[in-house]
Protein backbone atom coordinates (compact mmCIF):
# COMPACT_ATOMS: atom_id res chain seq x y z
CA UNK A 1 0.00 0.00 0.00
CA UNK A 2 3.00 2.24 0.88
CA UNK A 3 3.95 1.97 -2.56
CA UNK A 4 0.55 3.18 -4.33
CA UNK A 5 1.18 6.97 -3.80
CA UNK A 6 4.34 6.60 -5.19
CA UNK A 7 3.44 4.61 -8.29
CA UNK A 8 0.09 6.93 -9.23
CA UNK A 9 2.16 10.20 -8.92
CA UNK A 10 5.13 8.85 -11.02
CA UNK A 11 3.43 7.15 -13.67
CA UNK A 12 0.61 10.14 -13.78
CA UNK A 13 3.83 12.60 -14.13
CA UNK A 14 5.05 10.70 -17.29
CA UNK A 15 1.85 10.49 -18.06
CA UNK A 16 1.79 14.35 -18.71
CA UNK A 17 5.29 14.09 -19.65
CA UNK A 18 4.46 12.45 -22.57
CA UNK A 19 0.99 14.24 -23.29
CA UNK A 20 3.27 17.35 -23.56
CA UNK A 21 5.37 16.02 -26.02
CA UNK A 22 2.85 15.12 -28.14
CA UNK A 23 1.42 18.92 -28.26
CA UNK A 24 4.02 20.09 -29.29
CA UNK A 25 4.88 18.39 -32.69
CA UNK A 26 1.46 18.69 -34.32
CA UNK A 27 3.16 20.62 -37.41
CA UNK A 28 5.84 17.11 -37.80
CA UNK A 29 3.02 14.59 -37.86
CA UNK A 30 -0.61 15.55 -38.26
CA UNK A 31 -2.62 15.42 -35.04
CA UNK A 32 -5.11 12.87 -35.34
CA UNK A 33 -6.76 11.12 -32.41
CA UNK A 34 -6.39 7.23 -32.86
CA UNK A 35 -2.34 8.28 -33.40
CA UNK A 36 -3.06 10.62 -30.04
CA UNK A 37 -4.56 6.96 -28.13
CA UNK A 38 -1.56 4.95 -29.74
CA UNK A 39 0.89 7.50 -28.31
CA UNK A 40 -0.31 8.49 -24.81
CA UNK A 41 -1.39 4.54 -24.34
CA UNK A 42 2.22 4.03 -24.94
CA UNK A 43 3.47 6.69 -23.24
CA UNK A 44 1.55 5.33 -20.41
CA UNK A 45 3.34 2.27 -20.08
CA UNK A 46 6.57 3.83 -20.50
CA UNK A 47 5.39 5.68 -17.69
CA UNK A 48 4.65 2.82 -15.41
CA UNK A 49 7.55 1.15 -15.93
CA UNK A 50 9.91 4.20 -14.68
CA UNK A 51 7.92 4.23 -11.70
CA UNK A 52 7.70 0.69 -10.84
CA UNK A 53 11.57 0.47 -11.22
CA UNK A 54 12.19 2.21 -7.40
CA UNK A 55 9.40 0.27 -5.25
CA UNK A 56 10.83 -3.14 -7.01
CA UNK A 57 14.55 -2.00 -5.70
CA UNK A 58 13.00 -0.97 -2.42
CA UNK A 59 11.83 -4.40 -2.24
CA UNK A 60 14.89 -6.03 -3.25
CA UNK A 61 12.68 -7.72 -6.26
CA UNK A 62 15.66 -7.50 -8.28
CA UNK A 63 14.50 -9.85 -11.34
CA UNK A 64 11.34 -7.76 -11.81
CA UNK A 65 13.98 -4.63 -12.17
CA UNK A 66 15.45 -6.90 -15.16
CA UNK A 67 12.22 -7.93 -16.65
CA UNK A 68 11.16 -4.08 -16.54
CA UNK A 69 13.98 -3.14 -18.40
CA UNK A 70 13.54 -5.65 -21.06
CA UNK A 71 9.97 -4.51 -21.34
CA UNK A 72 11.55 -0.96 -21.96
CA UNK A 73 13.21 -2.53 -24.88
CA UNK A 74 9.74 -3.41 -26.43
CA UNK A 75 9.79 0.35 -27.01
CA UNK A 76 12.25 -0.16 -30.48
CA UNK A 77 9.07 -1.28 -32.10
CA UNK A 78 7.24 2.27 -31.49
CA UNK A 79 10.28 3.52 -34.51
CA UNK A 80 9.23 0.97 -36.99
CA UNK A 81 5.51 1.06 -36.82
CA UNK A 82 5.75 4.70 -36.91
CA UNK A 83 8.55 4.31 -40.24
CA UNK A 84 6.02 1.44 -41.60
CA UNK A 85 2.81 4.27 -41.24
CA UNK A 86 4.74 7.12 -42.84
CA UNK A 87 6.36 5.26 -45.54
CA UNK A 88 3.06 3.79 -46.04
CA UNK A 89 1.46 7.27 -46.38
CA UNK A 90 4.13 8.22 -48.53
CA UNK A 91 2.65 7.70 -51.92
CA UNK A 92 0.02 9.67 -50.77
CA UNK A 93 1.99 12.88 -50.76
CA UNK A 94 2.32 15.20 -53.25
CA UNK A 95 5.26 16.62 -51.69
CA UNK A 96 7.38 13.07 -50.76
CA UNK A 97 8.73 13.50 -46.82
CA UNK A 98 11.98 11.36 -47.74
CA UNK A 99 13.04 8.60 -46.17
CA UNK A 100 15.93 10.45 -44.34
CA UNK A 101 12.98 12.85 -42.65
CA UNK A 102 10.35 9.61 -42.15
CA UNK A 103 13.34 7.91 -40.09
CA UNK A 104 14.10 11.32 -38.22
CA UNK A 105 10.49 11.15 -36.90
CA UNK A 106 9.87 7.29 -36.19
CA UNK A 107 13.80 8.33 -34.13
CA UNK A 108 11.72 11.19 -32.63
CA UNK A 109 8.53 9.20 -31.31
CA UNK A 110 10.57 6.50 -29.69
CA UNK A 111 12.73 8.81 -27.66
CA UNK A 112 9.86 10.29 -26.21
CA UNK A 113 8.70 7.11 -24.79
CA UNK A 114 12.09 7.34 -22.90
CA UNK A 115 11.70 10.26 -21.43
CA UNK A 116 8.18 9.62 -20.06
CA UNK A 117 10.13 6.80 -18.69
CA UNK A 118 13.33 9.05 -17.19
CA UNK A 119 10.21 11.45 -15.67
CA UNK A 120 8.63 9.37 -14.27
CA UNK A 121 11.97 7.50 -12.89
CA UNK A 122 12.96 10.97 -11.14
CA UNK A 123 9.36 11.19 -9.59
CA UNK A 124 9.09 8.18 -8.34
CA UNK A 125 12.76 9.13 -6.88
CA UNK A 126 11.66 12.53 -5.59
CA UNK A 127 8.31 11.06 -3.65
CA UNK A 128 10.11 8.44 -2.17
CA UNK A 129 13.14 10.33 -0.70
CA UNK A 130 10.54 13.48 0.47
CA UNK A 131 9.93 12.69 3.92
CA UNK A 132 7.34 15.55 4.72
CA UNK A 133 3.43 14.88 4.38
CA UNK A 134 1.47 14.14 1.19
CA UNK A 135 1.17 17.48 0.12
CA UNK A 136 4.10 18.68 0.28
CA UNK A 137 5.03 15.27 -1.40
CA UNK A 138 2.88 16.05 -4.54
CA UNK A 139 4.04 19.78 -5.03
CA UNK A 140 8.09 18.51 -4.90
CA UNK A 141 6.89 15.25 -7.17
CA UNK A 142 5.39 18.17 -9.90
CA UNK A 143 8.25 20.41 -9.37
CA UNK A 144 10.68 17.37 -9.96
CA UNK A 145 8.28 16.64 -12.92
CA UNK A 146 8.34 20.15 -14.47
CA UNK A 147 11.78 20.70 -14.37
CA UNK A 148 12.52 17.43 -15.41
CA UNK A 149 9.99 17.24 -18.70
CA UNK A 150 11.53 20.89 -19.38
CA UNK A 151 14.90 19.56 -19.57
CA UNK A 152 14.68 16.78 -21.11
CA UNK A 153 12.62 18.85 -23.92
CA UNK A 154 14.99 21.06 -23.92
CA UNK A 155 17.74 19.17 -24.58
CA UNK A 156 15.99 17.28 -27.62
CA UNK A 157 14.89 20.33 -28.50
CA UNK A 158 17.26 20.14 -32.25
CA UNK A 159 18.14 23.15 -34.51
CA UNK A 160 16.34 24.41 -37.30
CA UNK A 161 17.53 25.87 -41.01
CA UNK A 162 16.88 29.60 -39.66
CA UNK A 163 19.50 28.36 -36.64
CA UNK A 164 22.10 27.10 -38.74
CA UNK A 165 21.54 29.51 -42.21
CA UNK A 166 20.26 32.87 -43.50
CA UNK A 167 17.48 32.54 -45.47
CA UNK A 168 16.68 35.31 -47.85
CA UNK A 169 14.32 35.47 -51.29
CA UNK A 170 16.08 35.56 -54.55
CA UNK A 171 15.10 36.29 -58.50
CA UNK A 172 14.28 33.58 -60.62
CA UNK A 173 14.42 33.99 -64.18
CA UNK A 174 14.25 31.50 -67.75
CA UNK A 175 17.28 31.36 -69.94
CA UNK A 176 15.03 29.84 -72.90
CA UNK A 177 13.75 27.22 -71.33
CA UNK A 178 16.15 26.72 -68.59
CA UNK A 179 14.71 27.88 -64.79
CA UNK A 180 17.45 29.31 -63.22
CA UNK A 181 18.18 31.15 -59.25
CA UNK A 182 21.58 33.57 -60.05
CA UNK A 183 23.71 31.04 -62.06
CA UNK A 184 22.21 28.17 -60.70
CA UNK A 185 20.22 25.80 -63.23
CA UNK A 186 17.11 24.25 -61.35
CA UNK A 187 15.26 22.54 -64.30
CA UNK A 188 14.14 23.17 -67.66
CA UNK A 189 10.93 23.76 -68.08
CA UNK A 190 9.65 22.85 -71.28
CA UNK A 191 6.27 24.31 -71.62
CA UNK A 192 5.83 28.10 -71.91
CA UNK A 193 2.59 27.52 -69.86
CA UNK A 194 4.52 26.10 -66.89
CA UNK A 195 6.76 29.21 -67.68
CA UNK A 196 4.32 31.51 -67.44
CA UNK A 197 3.41 30.22 -64.46
CA UNK A 198 6.75 30.12 -62.83
CA UNK A 199 6.93 34.01 -63.90
CA UNK A 200 3.59 35.07 -62.76
CA UNK A 201 3.43 33.30 -58.95
CA UNK A 202 6.67 31.06 -58.59
CA UNK A 203 8.78 32.07 -55.67
CA UNK A 204 12.37 31.55 -54.98
CA UNK A 205 14.64 31.31 -51.92
CA UNK A 206 18.28 31.00 -51.44
CA UNK A 207 19.42 29.26 -48.06
CA UNK A 208 23.51 30.72 -47.36
CA UNK A 209 24.79 28.29 -44.79
CA UNK A 210 26.39 29.75 -41.86
CA UNK A 211 29.63 28.23 -42.05
CA UNK A 212 31.40 24.73 -42.43
CA UNK A 213 29.54 22.39 -40.52
CA UNK A 214 25.71 23.92 -41.88
CA UNK A 215 27.06 23.70 -45.27
CA UNK A 216 27.68 20.27 -45.12
CA UNK A 217 24.69 19.58 -43.48
CA UNK A 218 23.06 21.16 -45.96
CA UNK A 219 24.25 19.54 -48.51
CA UNK A 220 22.45 16.58 -47.39
CA UNK A 221 19.60 15.01 -49.77
CA UNK A 222 17.12 13.92 -47.06
CA UNK A 223 17.88 17.52 -45.83
CA UNK A 224 16.91 19.05 -48.79
CA UNK A 225 13.93 17.20 -49.73
CA UNK A 226 12.87 17.42 -45.93
CA UNK A 227 12.76 21.19 -46.74
CA UNK A 228 10.91 21.21 -50.00
CA UNK A 229 8.28 18.84 -48.35
CA UNK A 230 7.77 21.20 -45.22
CA UNK A 231 7.55 24.01 -47.10
CA UNK A 232 4.80 22.78 -49.38
CA UNK A 233 2.94 21.20 -46.23
CA UNK A 234 3.16 25.15 -44.71
CA UNK A 235 2.75 27.25 -47.50
CA UNK A 236 0.53 25.00 -49.39
CA UNK A 237 1.51 24.56 -53.14
CA UNK A 238 0.13 24.85 -56.38
CA UNK A 239 -0.35 21.90 -58.70
CA UNK A 240 -2.01 18.89 -59.08
CA UNK A 241 -1.48 14.60 -59.22
CA UNK A 242 0.80 14.25 -62.46
CA UNK A 243 2.25 18.19 -62.76
CA UNK A 244 5.87 17.29 -62.34
CA UNK A 245 6.92 20.78 -63.66
CA UNK A 246 5.58 22.54 -60.26
CA UNK A 247 7.11 19.65 -57.11
CA UNK A 248 9.67 22.33 -55.67
CA UNK A 249 12.83 21.68 -56.39
CA UNK A 250 15.65 22.25 -54.06
CA UNK A 251 19.20 22.49 -55.41
CA UNK A 252 22.81 23.41 -54.42
CA UNK A 253 25.52 25.40 -55.55
CA UNK A 254 28.58 23.44 -55.55
CA UNK A 255 30.56 26.74 -54.77
CA UNK A 256 29.21 28.56 -52.45
CA UNK A 257 27.34 25.48 -50.64
CA UNK A 258 24.04 27.47 -50.66
CA UNK A 259 20.82 25.96 -51.75
CA UNK A 260 17.80 27.08 -53.78
CA UNK A 261 14.89 26.36 -53.55
CA UNK A 262 12.12 27.16 -56.43
CA UNK A 263 8.25 26.80 -55.91
CA UNK A 264 4.87 28.13 -56.69
CA UNK A 265 3.21 28.07 -53.54
CA UNK A 266 -0.71 28.10 -53.60
CA UNK A 267 -0.81 31.99 -51.73
CA UNK A 268 1.93 34.46 -52.73
CA UNK A 269 3.44 35.63 -49.73
CA UNK A 270 7.23 35.80 -49.61
CA UNK A 271 7.09 36.26 -45.38
CA UNK A 272 4.90 33.04 -45.40
CA UNK A 273 7.79 31.51 -47.30
CA UNK A 274 10.90 32.64 -45.94
CA UNK A 275 9.49 32.17 -42.63
CA UNK A 276 8.25 28.68 -43.76
CA UNK A 277 11.94 27.80 -44.75
CA UNK A 278 13.34 28.92 -41.63
CA UNK A 279 11.38 26.63 -39.55
CA UNK A 280 12.23 23.63 -41.17
CA UNK A 281 13.92 21.41 -38.73
CA UNK A 282 17.43 19.88 -39.19
CA UNK A 283 17.19 16.05 -39.50
CA UNK A 284 19.61 14.72 -36.97
CA UNK A 285 20.58 12.40 -39.53
CA UNK A 286 21.80 15.29 -41.90
CA UNK A 287 23.81 16.63 -39.35
CA UNK A 288 27.43 17.08 -40.22
CA UNK A 289 30.22 18.49 -37.84
CA UNK A 290 33.38 18.53 -39.92
CA UNK A 291 34.82 21.28 -38.11
CA UNK A 292 35.64 18.74 -35.06
CA UNK A 293 37.24 16.76 -37.47
CA UNK A 294 41.13 17.57 -37.88
CA UNK A 295 40.96 17.76 -41.75
CA UNK A 296 37.72 19.91 -41.32
CA UNK A 297 39.75 22.53 -39.39
CA UNK A 298 42.61 22.31 -42.08
CA UNK A 299 40.07 23.49 -44.94
CA UNK A 300 38.66 26.10 -42.55
CA UNK B 1 18.21 8.56 -84.64
CA UNK B 2 18.39 6.03 -82.17
CA UNK B 3 16.88 4.64 -79.22
CA UNK B 4 12.92 3.03 -78.44
CA UNK B 5 11.17 6.46 -77.57
CA UNK B 6 8.17 7.11 -79.75
CA UNK B 7 8.85 10.57 -82.30
CA UNK B 8 6.14 12.92 -83.06
CA UNK B 9 5.93 15.25 -85.99
CA UNK B 10 4.29 18.39 -85.87
CA UNK B 11 3.55 21.34 -88.68
CA UNK B 12 4.97 23.92 -86.14
CA UNK B 13 5.40 25.46 -83.08
CA UNK B 14 1.76 25.43 -81.89
CA UNK B 15 0.85 22.05 -82.68
CA UNK B 16 4.32 21.01 -81.33
CA UNK B 17 3.39 22.31 -77.82
CA UNK B 18 -0.15 21.37 -77.88
CA UNK B 19 1.49 17.52 -78.75
CA UNK B 20 3.52 17.92 -75.62
CA UNK B 21 1.10 19.48 -73.73
CA UNK B 22 -1.52 16.63 -74.42
CA UNK B 23 1.33 13.73 -74.33
CA UNK B 24 2.43 15.02 -70.27
CA UNK B 25 -0.76 15.05 -69.33
CA UNK B 26 -1.92 11.32 -70.57
CA UNK B 27 1.33 10.52 -69.54
CA UNK B 28 1.71 12.27 -65.90
CA UNK B 29 4.81 13.57 -67.11
CA UNK B 30 7.08 16.66 -67.72
CA UNK B 31 8.32 18.48 -70.83
CA UNK B 32 12.02 19.47 -71.48
CA UNK B 33 13.04 21.73 -74.23
CA UNK B 34 15.94 20.73 -76.05
CA UNK B 35 16.84 23.94 -77.76
CA UNK B 36 16.98 22.82 -80.79
CA UNK B 37 13.19 22.67 -81.68
CA UNK B 38 13.27 18.84 -79.98
CA UNK B 39 10.35 18.88 -76.80
CA UNK B 40 11.32 15.58 -75.37
CA UNK B 41 8.74 14.05 -72.61
CA UNK B 42 9.86 12.52 -69.09
CA UNK B 43 8.33 10.93 -66.52
CA UNK B 44 10.63 11.30 -63.94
Amino acid sequence: MSHIFNLVTATTAGFLARLYMLRRDYRQYPSYPQGWAIHLFVGFIGAAIGAVIVPAVIEKEYAAVSFLILAASQFREVRSVERDTLEAMESTELVKRGTAYIEGIARVFEARNYLAIWVSLAVAVAARLWPGGVFGNLAVCSLVGLAMAALLSRLMHGDRVGDIAEVELAELQFDQALLKVEDTVLMNVGLETARAVYRERGLAAKIIPKGPNAKATLANLGQMQAIAHDVSAMIGVYMDVGEQEFIPLVRRNPSSGCLYLVMVPSEDDPDAFLTAIRRVPVLEGAVRKPLTSVAGKMLD
Amino acid sequence: MGGGAPIFYARGAEEQYEVALLLAKVLGAAVHDLHNGVLVIVRH
